[in-house]
């Protein structure tokens, strides 16, 4: 899901890029469902349980809702930039939360590793 | 990555030549957190989203170029720093997934090594469950064996109680028949001592009494006996069978002496006469002599079956008849005390032997 996410956001740079900074997408019409997406996901995965995971994640909603009412003024310019932003912070934010969750089971990991070492090496303790 | 960020530097005159403000804090932000990322783990743990972010950057550093510090440039400056933040953070989640990796596969490394001391350990208690199996049959076997040899012994042990009490009534009766032999032969010895000396009492009396006989009479020891030799002229006068007064003294000690001898035994009393005469009437004559000897001796108390008397008139000298001496010897009585054997088989009137 990142993985697609992350091609979606690479592929609207390059666009962005090949097209010239100031100008809008030729022609294409900022879409937020991809941002929305991302903001989704991350809600799924625990980002709110994080700080700094959460943070970005209320910074990517903000930014969709900026973007969306963009879209309704016809600042479509505009809107595509923030629906960019908030697309990174909603990845972001997904990011950090996988690795909360990651770091979390990794650390459970290591800790059961050692548990099991201080009963091996004391089995009187641990019957 | 360097040589990227040192060309960025060189080019930042002809960047203030091209825009009349510096970056925006966008864009140095990002910069300055895709130079972190690209120098930290992320470079080797992420390199494609580190390269996304470079590509990113790229994109920022651009705008800025061609339009300054435009909103256009701050928001791709912003993209470009959750870019390179984002990679960040995926080396971080890798790092964390290599390390769960790493620690599952240690738990798992842990899990064998327990298991093969379970094992171990299992094996062990087998075994010291086999052994002590072995070992309680061995002890049963002992213990069967222990009580097989106890009641052996015991068998031995009644065995010889009860050969013990056997003997111990043998060695009883032994003892007791022993008893009865020592008094019976204490009797025994008792009695022979007293016969021993009554014996040796009568024999006392006896030689006392024989010593007073041949006080008065000439005893010789000969082959049929004692024989008691009393001169005819100390008993009687000549020619006659009556006793003298004088010869009353001597019968009494003879009479005395032949009580006193052994028990059984016989006397015979012998008339002898010299030569002279004739022989039917020293034959008379002897035998008158016997009898009145004999009749005296009996009433004194010379048990009557036990003497007897004979006339051997001039049978049986004892000197020669031609001197008077001679003829004075043999005109005798003698009682010949037979030994109490002899006295079963003789006859009276056996010559001496």
């Amino acid at each position: 899901m990142a993985r697609m996410l992350l091609a979606h956001g690479a592929a609207l740079s390059a666009l962005l890029a090949a097209a010239g900074c100031a100008t809008t997408s030729g022609g294409v019409a900022p879409d937020p469902a991809p941002a929305q997406a991302s903001v989704r996901a991350a809600e799924e995965m625990g980002a709110p349980s994080d700080p700094q995971a959460a943070l970005h994640l209320q910074l990517a909603r903000e930014e969709t809702q900026k973007a969306q009412q963009l879209i309704k003024d016809g600042d479509e310019e505009r809107a595509t930039t923030l629906l960019a932003r908030a697309q990174a912070d909603g990845e972001l934010a997904l990011a950090m939360a996988k690795s909360v969750r990651a770091r979390n089971e990794a650390q459970q990991a290591l800790d059961h590793v050692s548990q099991m070492k201080q009963a091996q090496a004391n089995p009187q303790a641990n019957p | 990555m360097k040589t990227r960020h040192a060309l960025w530097l060189l080019s930042l005159p002809a960047l203030a030549a091209s825009c009349a403000h510096g970056p925006p804090h966008e864009l140095t932000d990002a910069r300055a957190t895709y130079d972190r990322a690209a120098s930290g783990p992320a470079s080797k743990l992420d390199p494609a989203d580190v390269y996304t972010a470079k590509k990113s950057l790229d994109e920022a550093n651009a705008s800025f170029e061609k339009d300054g510090p435009s909103d256009h440039t701050r928001d791709l400056a912003y993209v470009a720093q959750r870019k390179a933040e984002y990679a960040e953070v995926q080396a971080r989640t890798a790092q964390a997934e290599h390390d769960k990796a790493s620690a599952q596969q240690a738990l798992v490394d842990l899990q064998i090594q327990q298991a093969n001391a379970a094992k171990a350990q299992l094996q062990q208690a087998q075994k010291k469950l086999d052994d002590a199996e072995k070992a309680q049959a061995l002890t049963a076997q002992q213990l069967s064996q222990q009580a097989q040899s106890d009641a052996q012994r015991q068998q031995e042990l009644s065995e010889l109680k009860r050969a013990q009490a056997e003997q111990q009534a043998r060695f009883e009766q032994a003892q007791a028949q022993a008893q009865a032999a020592q008094a019976q032969l204490d009797q025994e010895k008792a009695a022979r001592e007293r016969a021993e000396a009554d014996q040796k009492a009568s024999e006392q009396k006896a030689q006392e009494a024989m010593a007073n006989l041949e006080k008065v009479a000439q005893v010789k020891r000969e082959a049929r006996g004692l024989v008691i030799s009393l001169s005819g002229s100390v008993l009687f006068e000549s020619g006659h069978a009556t006793l003298l007064p004088s010869a009353t003294q001597r019968l009494d000690q003879v009479a005395q002496a032949l009580q006193e001898g052994e028990p059984g035994q016989k006397f015979i009393v012998e008339g002898h006469t010299d030569d002279r005469g004739g022989d039917v009437l020293n034959q008379q004559l002897s035998q008158a002599r016997a009898d009145a000897v004999k009749n005296y001796l009996v009433a004194r108390g010379v048990e009557p079956d036990h003497i007897t008397a004979v006339g051997l008139g001039k049978t049986g000298p004892v000197a020669s008849n031609a001197t008077a001496e001679g003829r004075a010897n043999n005109r005798r009585v003698e009682i010949v005390i037979q030994p109490a054997r002899a006295a079963k088989g003789e006859q009276p009137g056996n010559p001496r032997g």
